[in-house]
């Protein structure tokens, strides 16, 4: 039996390197220390229970109490997990009203028993048209999963990417977005949604209401029209939206009024998929005011350095700033 | 500085030399989780667990096998964690034994770039692509597999059959394979 495949496979992919992408290691940082800390946290508190469990059964008798003791923790356990009964669902009888507005008709269908329908973003914008007919625009590379008793029981997705949302209401069925750190929680409403490995998650209402959350603590948080909310160390920090740059992936227009060039940065890297690196720390005082509609990269860091009169180069993924700074 | 340093720096929470350990080995953990992600932004999520706990648990490594095989673990356990609603239904699937039909002495074009190669695997249902990769390029056994997996061993071996004829079978369709006539 020839081994070909394999070997060629192997041979070319095993090692593959890709040195394209961003540094998650702050994000992971975050997240090993809250980890850590809810962990101390925990064992500060088993250790007072078996402390108090030590103290108590002395006093009452060990044996009575400890069978108590352990009913209660296998109730905890039951609770806690997941009831992962798959119904058997015909997924080839699935109709998929899942439509692209551009003609395109990208779905996969999973060929397999119950497994959840998965639409990724082949471009920027793609739309889709869930079963209850929300409309999701999705930035290119963004994914959205459900399963396909979705908008019977309930509406519920799994996210991960950009993308703006627009839902059907249906105050019975809340509609429920997952993300790895965040949970969307809404009735009917617009939104746009950021959900990307090394940044916070981040949401800007345009109408309506939705809870929002880190998908840890579940402690949710009312973002209302004209508010934008980001996660940071699990907690939710809400803003006023200022600019409509947050929808720049969607509309093509950029608008900056007096800006600050540190708070273009998540800008132009949400819209050019570039890094700008700012070689003197005093350029982030720097200000900027101009419009853009649908522009070249070359087109905007013309504009950028001229005005401020600095100079630019792009390297791979990043952009670096060279310049003077501006006083405050 | 010597890797077994890095690694002990690491142990004690050194955040510098994190960030080597993390420059170090991200490029080649990011070319495998190209393999097993469907997306750009997918990698990038099951890339920050894996480092996640990676850092979690560099204390228990008692530099038994290598430390890129360790890490390398983490990170397509992380990818079947990310995926597991995906992956694992294929336990429901009536087993039968596919003969291997594909073992024929074939040649494959060489002029093929990597990035294909990923699309190639890439268009692999979610369950095949696993095992394929993991068997193929990974290098598991297919018992390892069936642990990582919670499969098998014997579902593991139909599904990579399958999965192999199938991506035979895209190979021939585009015309990079061939008969090796000598």
């Amino acid at each position: 039996m020839s081994n070909n495949i394999e070997e060629y496979f192997k041979s070319r992919c095993s090692n593959h390197e890709m040195h394209e992408g961003r540094n998650l290691l702050p994000c992971i940082c975050e997240r090993l220390d809250k980890i850590r800390s809810r962990n101390k946290i925990r064992n500060v508190i088993s250790g007072i229970a078996a402390s108090i469990l030590l103290i108590t059964s002395v006093y009452f008798g060990y044996n009575s109490f400890q069978t108590e003791f352990t009913i209660k923790n296998t109730l905890a356990q039951d609770d806690n997990q997941q009831v992962n009964t798959p119904k058997v669902t015909n997924a080839v009888t699935l109709t998929n009203e899942i439509e692209a507005s551009n003609t395109i008709k990208q779905v996969e269908v999973g060929s397999i028993i119950n497994e959840s329908v998965t639409v990724l973003g082949k471009y920027r914008g793609q739309v889709i048209i869930l079963p209850d007919q929300s409309r999701i625009s999705l930035e290119k590379g963004s994914s959205i999963s459900y399963h396909p008793q979705f908008g019977i029981d309930n509406r519920k997705i799994t996210f991960s990417g950009i993308a703006y949302f627009e839902i059907t209401p249906d105050k019975n069925k809340p509609f429920i977005i997952e993300t790895n750190n965040s949970i969307t929680k809404v009735v009917g409403t617009a939104f746009n949604l950021v959900a990307i490995a090394g940044m916070p998650d981040q949401i800007s209402v345009t109408s309506g209401i939705v809870e929002f959350g880190d998908s840890q603590s579940k402690i949710k948080t009312r973002i209302v029209k004209g508010q934008k909310a980001e996660i940071i160390a699990s907690e939710v920090k809400v803003e006023r939206i200022r600019n409509n740059n947050f929808m720049s992936w969607k509309t093509g227009s950029l608008v900056f009024e007096e800006t600050p060039l540190k708070e273009i940065i998540p800008v132009v890297k949400q819209y050019f998929e570039k890094d700008l690196i700012l070689q003197n720390p005093a350029l982030q005082n720097c200000t900027f005011s101009g419009q853009f509609e649908k522009p070249e990269l070359k087109d905007f860091l013309d504009v950028l350095s001229l005005s401020l009169n600095i100079e630019y180069k792009i390297k791979g993924k990043k952009v670096i700033l060279t310049g003077a700074g501006c006083g405050k | 500085m010597q890797e077994v340093e890095l690694i002990e720096l690491c142990k004690k929470n050194d955040q510098r030399a994190m960030q080597v350990l993390y420059d170090l080995y991200v490029p080649k953990m990011r070319g495998i989780c190209f393999r097993y992600a469907r997306t750009v932004f997918e990698v990038d999520d099951i890339l920050q667990e894996a480092f996640v706990r990676v850092f979690l648990k560099i204390g228990t490594y008692k530099f038994q096998g290598s430390f890129e095989g360790w890490v390398r673990r983490i990170v397509i356990n992380s990818a079947i964690n990310y995926y597991k609603s995906n992956i694992n239904t294929f336990k429901q699937i009536q087993l039968d034994e596919l003969p291997d039909d594909t073992a024929g002495v074939v040649e494959i074009a060489d002029n093929l770039s990597v990035e294909y190669l990923y699309e190639m695997i890439n268009m692999l249902p979610p369950g095949y692509k696993f095992i394929f990769n993991m068997y193929a390029i990974d290098g598991y056994s297919h018992k390892e597999i069936a642990e990582m997996m919670n499969i098998t061993e014997s579902t593991s071996r139909s599904q990579y059959t399958r999965a192999k004829k199938q991506l035979v079978l895209l190979l021939e369709k585009k015309s990079y394979l061939y008969e090796n006539v000598k």
